[in-house]
């Protein structure tokens, strides 16, 4: 149980990241963080020791954010949340700068729809294979290849306009 | 033989056999709206990678923390209940701050010149200088590295891997820790061109397991992963590089 919790705190900036890519908002992504690592430590006899720990971890996720999302039936946001603005103001200019720039790719992720950004994010963000991001959303591989495609073809067409 | 955007796709993401990337590669070299497009589809994926890049260097915050710490304490029917999560957990423990400025996030995804006046001025004299078409040269001691020095090595500039690119460059991670930057520069003709440039994290004691793993800053990993064709190259292999002066 020990080294189970220990990789699971090792897993969290990694897990913060998915979050972050895949609910548009700081405080949303590391609420579905904690609710994920929770679920994890109640369902840890779940997990089959020698397998993938991060992705058995996304799954979890994943889950989450899709009961979460049911939850709440929230209209989706085209507008950086304001704690982002808190990030400004230490550095000037390049800060600004490179603010904007990424803020520009996490408001065309966030106009994406919800299974499209999830799929990007497994790849893009977390390097996961094909294989292993299909795994994590319960999908077939067809299925994601296809929510990629249509995913990034819809962020260059968006990012394209934004420039 | 037809390209689609699967294909294309599948391409910049690694995920094509031997036989898929020559075709891809074939096409792409009559082609040069497709080149186009590969371009795109890589930069996208780099841009992507990159602005999420910073969150995994954030410190992880302490009710997080206390969340996965704590819970093999209590019972399992104590663990808390998830309509409570908002509440603070009972042992929060103070965390060890990473020095990273909080914008270190969004320097993860600099792209080439966006930044380059500022690097040149605040940070950077002798190492990166701009150059007519906009591009960041590598210069002086950064420079020299990159042509001599193998992997590992010490020194002012330190450079972490060696690889190749689809179009056959030889790129190279470095990070200077005295001006506090990191990136990727790639040899083009006789000079090292900055690809991407982004704030070194300052050498800390930080127990966070990828910065011990690894001495290349997570946002740079992240856009090697965009760049890369095939592995990084092995000491013979910079060594070849080397002796062949870094030349395609």
């Amino acid at each position: 149980m020990e080294g189970f919790q220990r990789e699971i705190v090792e897993l969290l900036p990694r897990l913060r990241r998915l979050a972050r890519a895949i609910t548009r908002d700081v405080a949303d992504a590391d609420d579905l963080t904690q609710l994920t690592v929770e679920r994890a430590l109640v369902r840890a006899d779940q997990w089959a020791p020698g397998t993938r720990l991060d992705s058995w971890m996304y799954k979890i996720m994943k889950n989450a954010w899709i009961d979460e999302a049911r939850a709440r039936t929230r209209q989706s946001r085209v507008f950086a949340p304001e704690e982002q603005g808190l990030n400004i103001g230490i550095d000037g200019a390049a800060a600004m700068e490179a603010h904007l720039q990424a803020a520009s790719v996490e408001q065309a992720m966030a106009r994406l729809p919800a299974d499209q950004r999830v799929a990007v994010a497994l790849v893009l963000v977390e390097g996961l294979s094909y294989r292993e991001a299909a795994a994590v959303l319960e999908v077939p591989e067809g299925t994601l290849t296809s929510r990629l495609v249509r995913g990034r073809n819809a962020l260059l067409a968006d990012l394209r306009g934004a420039a | 033989m037809k390209i689609d955007d699967r294909k294309l796709i599948a391409y910049v993401d690694g995920e094509l056999d031997a036989v898929g990337r020559a075709q891809v590669e074939a096409a792409v070299a009559v082609d040069p709206v497709l080149g186009v497009r590969l371009e795109e589809h890589r930069l996208l994926r780099s841009k992507v990678a990159g602005a999420y890049a910073g969150v995994a260097q954030e410190s992880v915050p302490a009710q997080l923390m206390a969340a996965a710490q704590a819970a093999a304490k209590l019972d399992p029917d104590n663990v808390v209940k998830l309509a409570d999560r908002r509440k603070p957990p009972p042992v929060a423990k103070p965390q060890v701050k990473v020095s990273l400025p909080a914008w270190s996030s969004v320097a993860a995804t600099l792209m080439v010149g966006v930044v380059a006046g500022y690097l040149i001025s605040q940070q950077n004299a002798g190492m990166l200088a701009p150059s007519m078409d906009g591009s960041l040269v590598a210069r002086g001691g950064l420079a020299r590295a990159l042509n001599n020095n193998l992997s590992a090595s010490s020194g002012p500039a330190r450079l972490g891997l060696s690889f190749k690119t689809a179009d056959g460059r030889y790129c190279r991670t470095f990070q200077a820790d005295a001006q506090r930057i990191a990136g990727i520069a790639c040899r083009e003709g006789p000079r090292w061109i900055a690809r991407m440039t982004t704030t070194a994290p300052a050498p800390t004691k930080t127990h966070d397991y990828r910065m011990a793993a690894s001495a290349t800053a997570p946002a740079v990993l992240a856009a090697v992963d965009g760049m890369i064709e095939g592995e990084p190259l092995d000491r013979a292999g910079e060594m070849a590089a080397k002796a062949r002066r870094w030349r395609s």
